[in-house]
């Protein structure tokens, strides 16, 4: 699945930046908004004033963390659809386990390196 | 609807059969025998007759069998052919059986009847599929001028006598079965006393074959003496009807005559004409035999007995009749001859209350035999009236089924056994009445005359048969105690009696004590008249006390050199008889002035520790009292201090009736008991710092497990964005940058990439050791096999060989053996040399623990030894124990890559695993791993 409309929940200014150009380096046409904070972002997202086709989804935020954001957006029929790629440099398989039973459809591992990082985009960036 | 061809014809068929119905009906011009009125006269008459014949009937007429047949065919016929049957060809109904039929009916039509009996059909009858039996009888049917034109079949049910027959022939081969199978000998033999079945018994007997036997005449086999008898049995038996028996003796195998006891009847068939006989018989041979030797060890027994000097008897039966008396038995009852058949109670009554016929009933009963007391009979022997005692016994006497079925009764003399019992107590009373009045000797003396005298003790005592002087008397006495003498005397003076003892010596030397008292009787003057009074032998007397005296004083000796403390406690307040230093000492004492004085008044101190108790316990039950480190506060150095003591108290010299005196034996054991105390503190001390330690080592592991999480966690997230914003630089710049920017920006990458990985490293690292990984059966070949599957690649570029032994089954943490395994041949694969293709061989064997510095946890869980070796690049010996530091490395990074952690790593496996591993390099043949692990991780103990 390619994605064109991206939206990337992050707390950490240094990973939106290299988020953004890894995206950019696979993709001249692709939009990608970030957002710091996953309480506004849902706000935003119930208002409908923005409309991702995917959301990639940091876990260790302050306020409300990665995993309570997906139980909430889950609840709301109309964002439930939205495919959630959770996008974290934890590697824990109960972790994982937990989130992928609470809807995530995916989970990346934030590589070390930022070529991984571009060939990973490159599966799902249009 | 009869036809009307069929109706001018038909006078004949009149019936109101089935059949008959059918065949007025039919239309027969279509069938190849015409309409009715052509038949011929013979074949209609036949119609007739079978269509009123209640037994099935059928017929086949002419060149195509045409089919006619009557009611009583129809069922053997079945629904399926009739009604089609009529005026069919027999070869169209019975196509299935043509072939058999059509050559009955060839040899039926050339003139030949034929019959079948028994065939068997199942039919449809009253409700139930019933199995039926009939006979066929096939004929001819000829017309007026002969020929023969067509096949009648006649048939004749036999079911019931098929039935018949069949269960006699069953019922008869169940007999035969059943005598086969018999131990009795059965024979039948027919009305002319021909042998018609013998069973298989008879073989046994005879060692001829049953079908032999068959043909011999069976009175044969009798011995020639009862044949007259046994035929004249039988002959009886014919008229009377009545079955006989006899014992009779038969030839057997061995040429010998056998007993058998034979039972003969005579059967009859059911017109009452004589069928033959049926004998049966058993053998008896054994009994008989038994019963003549029974008989001729009666004669026996009775002609021993008789001649037997011994009483003996026998009884018999339950009311005791004396079966058998012998003459010895007959003069010792004394009752007279006639006691033959007489109850023995009756007999002998006088034994009524003595026990005697107790003892009777309990031998019937219990099958035991027993003796009496001695009884005593006054006996006439050999003319003489004379006293004898007996122990009169019972014998019961059991036949072979163990049941009592007589006693056996006879008298043992014990009369010289008893007289001198008597002999003996009568002496003993005598001898008593002796003893009691041994000892007294009375005398008297007359002061006025010096008259002395004496009666028979006095001087008996004395040694002397007759009367002596007073001057014998006198030089009697032993000189050492002739002052006693005198002195008592003179003391009697002033108290008016005398009273000494002294030792006389005897004629022939022996020396005996004697006391002497005695009164003096006073005149009226107040002048002694006369002096009376007696002599005493206490010879033993005095001896006995000398004994005790002197076993005290070996006690007390005893006592004063024991090396242990040890003292006499005598009395109930515990006087101190004797004690020994030790004792003093021991006591706290400084003297020895407590002898003699109650021991609780000598150490007050001792008071109210339960000693008191303790002593009254053994004083009055007379048990030992056994104590051990018993703390008892005793005063040391004018203090009171606790001291430890193991002591016994035990009874000596208990009288009867009075309480034992105490004999206390004490070690002071209060050094030992001080210094095991000690010792006792100092290792519950050392438990509680271990187990303290053991804790604080377990929190700072978890600090430190914790720590180094965290650690790596948040030091991972700036290692990876230098190395990202590294790359994005370099692809930012891209051509912008020379060849220098672009090689530090490598560095830059490669340095933190390395980074990265050290950090994942130190974190596996130390979650190695965790203890929540669990130890299960680990398979370690599978281990291995993965892991070198793993290295496929590697081993694939490097031409690498791998030899493995087979490897056992251990108790380890799966993942942990992969890593430790993966990491060993990990490096040696990647210190290989450059000359040759690497060859590892990983082999296994029993550990030989001198090779390890590792103490086993458990004694009973065995170790292997893995061996890991390769023909790399090695490394010098000296860096044998370095090279497993963390992080250690014995080569540039350019040359060969890797944090150093990995040798480290599979330390920290081994050991987790309770093992070890050590390692032995060369720079010539390259490095050998050896690894120690146990099979199991816990006892079974």
């Amino acid at each position: 699945m390619k994605y064109k409309y991206i939206l990337l929940i992050d707390d950490d200014e240094d990973d939106q930046v290299i988020f953004m150009s890894g995206i950019r380096a696979v993709s001249k046409t692709a939009v990608c908004r970030c957002m710091f904070n996953a309480k506004e972002a849902l706000e935003e997202l119930e208002k409908g004033e923005i409309t991702p086709e995917v959301i990639f989804l940091d876990l260790n935020m302050p306020l409300m963390n990665g995993q309570q954001f997906l139980v909430e957006i889950k609840k709301r029929e109309s964002l439930r659809k939205i495919p959630i790629i959770i996008f974290s440099t934890s590697s824990n398989k109960r972790t994982i386990d937990t989130l992928l039973e609470l809807g995530a459809d995916n989970f990346i591992t934030k590589p070390g390196r930022y070529e991984d990082l571009v060939s990973i985009l490159k599966e799902s960036i249009i | 609807m009869i036809t009307d061809s069929n109706q001018r014809a038909n006078i004949f068929l009149n019936g109101e059969s089935e059949m008959t119905k059918l065949v007025n009906e039919k239309d027969w011009s279509q069938t190849p025998i015409g309409n009715i009125n052509t038949w011929p006269a013979s074949l209609k008459s036949l119609v007739g007759t079978m269509l009123e014949n209640p037994f099935p009937t059928y017929l086949a007429w002419g060149k195509y069998h045409t089919q006619i047949y009557n009611d009583g065919y129809i069922p053997i016929l079945g629904s399926l052919k009739h009604p089609t049957a009529l005026g069919q060809s027999t070869q169209d109904t019975f196509s299935e059986h043509w072939e058999i039929v059509s050559g009955m009916f060839d040899q039926v039509l050339a003139g030949k009847p034929i019959i079948i009996k028994d065939g068997h059909y199942q039919l449809h009858r009253n409700g139930y599929l019933e199995d039926c039996y009939f006979d066929f009888a096939y004929s001819p049917i000829r017309i007026e001028d002969g020929t023969i034109e067509g096949v009648l079949v006649t048939v004749m049910e036999t079911t019931n006598q098929k039935k018949a027959i069949d269960s006699l022939t069953e019922s008869e081969s169940r007999f035969k079965l059943m005598a086969e199978n018999s131990d009795i000998l059965i024979a039948l033999s027919d009305e002319s006393g021909k042998a018609l079945f013998f069973n298989k018994a008879w073989e046994e007997l005879t060692g001829k074959k049953t079908e032999d036997l068959n043909n011999t005449r069976m009175l044969k086999l009798l011995h020639a003496d009862q044949l007259k008898e046994f035929t004249s049995n039988i002959k009886t038996a014919i008229s009377t009807h009545e079955s006989w028996s006899g014992e009779y003796q038969f030839l057997n195998r061995t040429g010998e005559y056998s007993w058998l006891l034979v039972r003969g009847a005579a059967r009859f068939n059911l017109d009452q004409s004589f069928a033959g006989h049926v004998i049966s018989a058993m053998d008896i041979t054994q009994r008989k035999f038994s019963e003549q030797k029974l008989r001729d060890s009666e004669k026996l027994m009775k002609s021993i007995i008789e001649a037997s000097p011994f009483p003996i008897s026998v009884l018999f039966g339950d009311d005791l009749k004396v079966e058998f008396a012998n003459e010895a038995i007959i003069a010792a009852w004394g009752k007279g001859d006639d006691v033959i058949g007489k109850n023995f109670k009756n007999v002998l009554p006088e034994l009524a209350n003595q026990g005697v016929f107790e003892q009777l009933e309990g031998v019937r009963e219990s099958g035991l035999p027993s003796l009496s007391k001695p009884q005593r009979v006054e006996m006439n022997m050999h003319g003489k009236k004379e006293v004898k005692y007996y122990n009169i016994s019972f014998n019961p006497i059991k036949n072979e089924s163990e049941q009592i079925i007589g006693i056996f009764n006879s008298g043992v003399d014990v009369t010289d056994l008893v007289l001198s019992k008597q002999k003996i107590e009568e002496a003993e009373a005598k001898a008593r009445l002796a003893i009691d009045s041994a000892e007294q000797g009375v005398y008297e003396f007359t002061y006025a005359t010096s008259e002395f005298i004496m009666d028979r003790r006095f001087h008996e005592i004395c040694g002397f048969n007759n009367p002596i002087s007073l001057e014998r008397y006198r030089n009697l006495i032993h000189p050492e105690d002739i002052p006693t003498r005198a002195e008592a005397h003179k003391r009697s003076f002033d108290t008016g009696r005398v009273n000494y003892q002294v030792r006389i010596v005897i004629d022939d030397g022996s020396i005996r004590w004697v006391r002497v008292t005695g009164r003096i009787i006073y005149g009226s003057d107040q002048i002694p008249v006369k002096l009376t009074g007696m002599i005493q032998d206490i010879t033993l007397m005095i001896l006995a006390q000398q004994k005790i005296e002197e076993s005290e004083r070996t006690i007390r000796n005893m006592v004063l050199q024991a090396p242990v403390a040890m003292c006499i406690l005598r009395g109930n307040d515990y006087i101190v008889e004797i004690a020994n230093k030790k004792m003093i000492e021991l006591w706290g004492l400084k003297d020895d002035k407590i002898i003699g004085k109650a021991i609780f008044e000598g150490i007050p101190e001792a008071r109210a520790q339960g000693l008191e108790e303790l002593l009254e316990g053994v004083a009055s039950t007379g048990n030992r009292f056994v104590a051990n480190e018993r703390p008892i506060l005793l005063p040391r150095d004018g203090k009171l201090e606790q001291v430890y003591l193991n002591f016994v108290y035990e009874p000596i010299g208990q009288k009867t009736g009075d309480k034992a005196d105490i004999m206390a034996i004490a070690i002071d054991v209060t050094p030992q008991v001080r210094a095991r105390k000690e010792i006792e503190v100092v290792i519950k001390e050392r438990t509680d710092d271990l187990a303290k330690a053991i804790t604080d080592l377990r929190r700072s592991n978890e600090d430190l497990a914790q720590f180094a999480y965290i650690a790596s966690h948040d030091l991972q997230e700036p290692i990876r964005k230098i190395t990202s914003f590294s790359e994005m630089l370099q692809n930012h710049l891209g051509n912008q940058l020379d060849d220098l920017s672009v090689t530090f920006l490598e560095k830059i990458i490669n340095a933190s990439t390395r980074m990265s990985k050290l950090v994942r490293d130190v974190l596996t690292y130390s979650e190695t050791g965790k203890k929540s990984e669990e130890f299960i059966p680990v398979n370690l070949n599978k281990i291995l096999k993965d892991v070198v599957t793993d290295f496929d690649l590697l081993i694939e570029q490097k031409e690498a060989t791998i030899i493995l032994d087979e490897l056992p089954e251990i108790e380890g943490i799966p993942l942990q053996m992969t890593q430790l395994f993966g990491n060993l041949i990990s490096n040696a694969l990647k210190f290989s040399s450059k000359t040759n293709s690497p060859l590892i061989e990983i082999k296994v064997g029993k550990a030989d623990m001198t090779e390890t510095i590792l103490v086993p946890l458990y004694r009973d869980i065995p170790y292997i030894h893995i061996q890991i070796r390769d023909n790399g690049i090695g490394f010098l010996p000296a860096y044998g124990e370095q090279i497993f530091n963390i992080f250690q490395r014995l080569h540039r990074k350019t040359d060969f890559a890797g944090t150093g952690i990995g040798l480290s790593m599979c330390k920290k496996i081994v050991q987790n695993h309770q093992g070890e591993i050590n390692s032995k390099g060369s720079s010539e043949s390259g490095a050998v791993f050896n690894i120690f692990l146990p099979y199991r991780q816990s006892s079974n103990d």
